[in-house]
């Protein structure tokens, strides 16, 4: 009775850690993904995530559409009044865009810095940002979505979070989104990787 | 008659921390440290609260010494204390369903199987969890990434100073408590021999 209850209670210890311990290689991608960010990068790495047509207004008041059928893209989240991360995004798209000039690309809008900050960026901040930064028209524009709900609807489609930082800006989280011709996010990059941005745009 | 009516007392008293975690969902969960140092030991109480100090006796067979229980519960906190978890627990509303539902299930699992293990495993478990909270804090602390989304890096440091404030109380606490049970030599052969609460069963 007693080898016998012990042998039950191996079992049920045995069964509840091996569910656990599937349910934890699960969650972590097969413990790479602790972290949100980590996990968003892995899930387009592995397949390609469709996005939904959202319409922006540019800096000079224009209506787009992203994602633009048959254009790769790159596409960044800012806040014109950010002064650090933001900053630091900004210098990769001014880099990305003389690298792709420098390679003779066609000009084409394939750059798109996306304001999540409706209250504060109107379309004169959003012309300033793109002066500051070096922005030609014919490759980068700087945008905001049309509504609340658009803005919404673009932040969950690439799975960027932007929270308060208490201070009256925000944190979010920073990276080069490469969206490929088929309008799907095909890769996450940090702001650093600037050969690899190039190269998915066909640069 | 008296117990009948402790646990049915316990039982309705586990509503209030049930409740408090429900309906200060928000506020608690607006900040990294509220949100695992009292919204969850809120659902564990509740869970604790709600299952009392037995374990249902069919299951006594599968759980001597409270070793799969346990085991339950090690594996639930685990898991909704993963990063991406804690984010995916605010933002999804799945998520945030299914950490209300299990984390009383591990409050149950501890506060039923915590007094069948056996002294000498309960004080293995305690460093281990020791060891493990300050751990924890130290990597909350040290990592230099955001590891919530939702979350600010400063609360990231905060949280990561509450776990190391933990482990350190608790060990102390823990060897004050070894300290005076060390000198009542009786005391640790009986509750040390394995599944000793078994006998009670």
């Amino acid at each position: 009775m007693s080898s016998q209850g012990t042998g039950r209670t191996v079992l049920a210890t045995a069964a509840v850690l091996a569910a656990g311990v599937g349910a934890l290689l699960a969650e972590t991608e097969g413990l790479r993904a602790f972290t949100s960010e980590t996990a968003r990068r892995l899930a387009v790495a592995h397949a390609p995530k469709p996005l939904p047509v959202v319409p922006l207004r540019d800096e000079r008041g224009e209506r787009i559409e992203i994602p633009i059928p048959g254009r790769p893209m790159l596409v960044e989240f800012i806040y014109t009044s950010c002064p650090t991360l933001c900053t630091t995004l900004a210098a990769s798209f001014a880099r990305i865009q003389d690298r792709l000039a420098e390679a003779g690309a066609p000009p084409a809008l394939q750059l798109l810095s996306v304001s999540f900050d409706p209250g504060r960026d109107d379309p004169a901040a959003l012309r300033a940002y793109a002066e500051a930064h070096g922005a030609d028209p014919a490759r980068w524009r700087v945008a905001l979505p049309e509504s609340g709900a658009d803005l919404r609807t673009l932040l969950e489609a690439f799975g960027v979070v932007v929270i308060p930082d208490g201070e009256g800006g925000f944190v979010h989280n920073a990276a080069l989104h490469l969206v490929d011709r088929g309008g799907r996010l095909a890769a996450i990059l940090d702001p650093g990787e600037i050969e690899r941005a190039v190269e998915g745009l066909g640069g | 008659m008296t117990t009948h009516r402790s646990v049915a007392d316990a039982r309705a008293l586990a509503a209030a921390p049930l409740l408090l975690a429900i309906l200060a969902r928000e506020r608690l969960e607006a900040q990294l440290l509220t949100h695992l140092f009292v919204q969850f030991p809120l659902l564990l109480a509740a869970g604790a609260l709600l299952a009392g100090p037995r374990p249902p006796a069919r299951l006594g067979p599968w759980n001597r010494g409270g070793a799969a229980g346990l085991a339950l519960a090690a594996v639930i906190l685990a898991f909704w204390m993963l990063p991406r978890v804690i984010d995916a627990s605010v933002g999804d509303g799945r998520f945030a369903f299914a950490k209300f539902a299990a984390l009383p299930v591990a409050g149950a699992a501890l506060a039923c199987c915590l007094p069948r293990l056996p002294w000498l495993a309960r004080q293995f478990l305690a460093l281990q969890t020791i060891a493990m909270a300050a751990a924890v804090g130290w990597l909350y602390l040290a990592l230099p990434e955001r590891l919530c989304l939702r979350y600010l890096r400063s609360e990231q440091d905060e949280l990561g100073a509450a776990f190391l404030i933990v482990a350190v109380t608790s060990f102390c606490v823990w060897l004050g408590g070894l300290l005076r049970v060390a000198p009542d030599r009786r005391a640790i052969p009986r509750a040390g021999r394995p599944f000793a609460a078994e006998a009670s069963l």
